[in-house]
């Protein structure tokens, strides 16, 4: 059976080092660069028709805007729109990456943790910039809880500041825990029905064909997760509390 | 309708378009709605993200300053009261924690931190 942590190992296409850092661009940076290429394809061949009645391409893609535009102002509040550019092509990036993913023979990028913690640490930079850029040093009454008694300030801005730093690690973990998970088990599932051959090998392949629409629902899930998260966090950058 | 006029007057579309509006503004802060497996799952995220987090900075801290292992205890105790926090936040917005904590939530964010 083959194992079914390989399809995660990273493998340089064209190998790239400046000084000491090895800048290869790897399977893994070839799927980012199709999932980039699927995203604005998309976009922008949904959009140049800009017809009245849209076509069934531009309805997708003022599905897709109208989907991420309702969220951030659901979420972040109306003050959210001034960064949708940004939400948008968090959400395109994630929810191709996953997609192209379950391609078979494709690699995933958003399965490796320092891929979704890179895209959660530019969130959490974002928004706190966000934060200072529009209340200044204000922003930092947000890891004051209003109401605690002074005395137990001492414990509980550090809390507050550890836990508001800690927001990336769970954001990131979650995709990328949701991600390497389904893939492993499906690549463990069709090694079963490999396995076992055409008698019995019949009932992993169903199971398999079931996990692949599962994945697809995970793809959308967890890449909506993530922005809406983003959202959230925006949120509390905007209005503090 | 006793008086039947010509076609619909644009105004009342108008009117129906801004009080749609207004209902859409009124919710704005309304919470995705997930099922309780996942809700509880991404509390359980939470508070690991919290404990390994602090770990690591805690782990870093100490090689850093050699203090080992003053850093790893002190924010692996902080980390897990920042992941609990999370989660507890976590379950708060999503309205898991009973109605009236709920309307909390949902009027403004409470006493969020």
């Amino acid at each position: 059976m083959a194992n079914p942590l390989e399809q995660f190992v990273i493998e340089p296409i064209v190998p790239i080092t400046v000084g000491p850092f090895d800048l290869s661009f790897t399977n893994s940076s070839l799927w980012m660069a199709a999932a980039v290429a699927c995203s604005y394809g998309l976009v922008m061949a949904g959009t140049r028709q800009r017809a009245l009645v849209p076509g069934r391409l531009q309805a997708l893609v003022e599905l897709a805007y109208e989907f991420v535009a309702g969220m951030v102002r659901e979420n972040a509040g109306r003050e959210g729109m001034r960064y949708f550019p940004w939400i948008f092509t968090l959400f395109m990036l994630i929810l191709f990456g996953n997609l192209l993913g379950i391609i078979p023979g494709a690699f995933t990028f958003t399965s490796h943790i320092i891929v979704t913690f890179t895209l959660a640490l530019g969130v959490f930079v974002g928004t706190t910039l966000v934060g200072f850029a529009l209340h200044g040093w204000r922003f930092l009454t947000f890891f004051v809880p209003p109401g605690a008694p002074k005395i137990m300030l001492p414990l509980l801005v550090p809390i507050e500041i550890l836990s508001y730093c800690f927001r990336p690690v769970s954001l990131s973990i979650r995709l990328f825990v949701n991600m390497m998970a389904g893939h492993t088990m499906l690549k463990i599932f069709i090694g079963f029905a490999i396995a076992l051959g055409l008698f019995f090998g019949w009932l992993p392949f169903v199971i398999t064909v079931a996990l692949d629409g599962f994945e697809i629902v995970v793809a959308f899930l967890q890449a909506y997760i993530f922005t809406v998260l983003t959202c959230l966090y925006l949120h509390d950058a905007i209005h503090l509390h | 309708m006793a008086e039947e006029r010509r076609p619909p007057p644009f105004e009342r579309l108008d009117r129906e378009i801004a009080e749609a509006r207004e209902r859409l503004a009124g919710r704005d802060r309304r919470r995705v709605r997930r099922s309780p497996y996942a809700e509880g799952l991404q509390a359980g995220i939470e508070v690991i993200g919290g404990l390994v987090g602090g770990g690591l900075l805690g782990y870093g801290l100490d090689r850093w300053t050699g203090l080992r292992p003053l850093f790893l205890l002190l924010f692996l105790v902080l980390g897990g009261a920042a992941g609990l926090l999370n989660a507890y936040r976590h379950l708060r917005r999503s309205g898991l924690l009973g109605e009236e904590e709920r309307g909390d939530a949902d009027g403004g964010e409470g006493p969020r931190g």
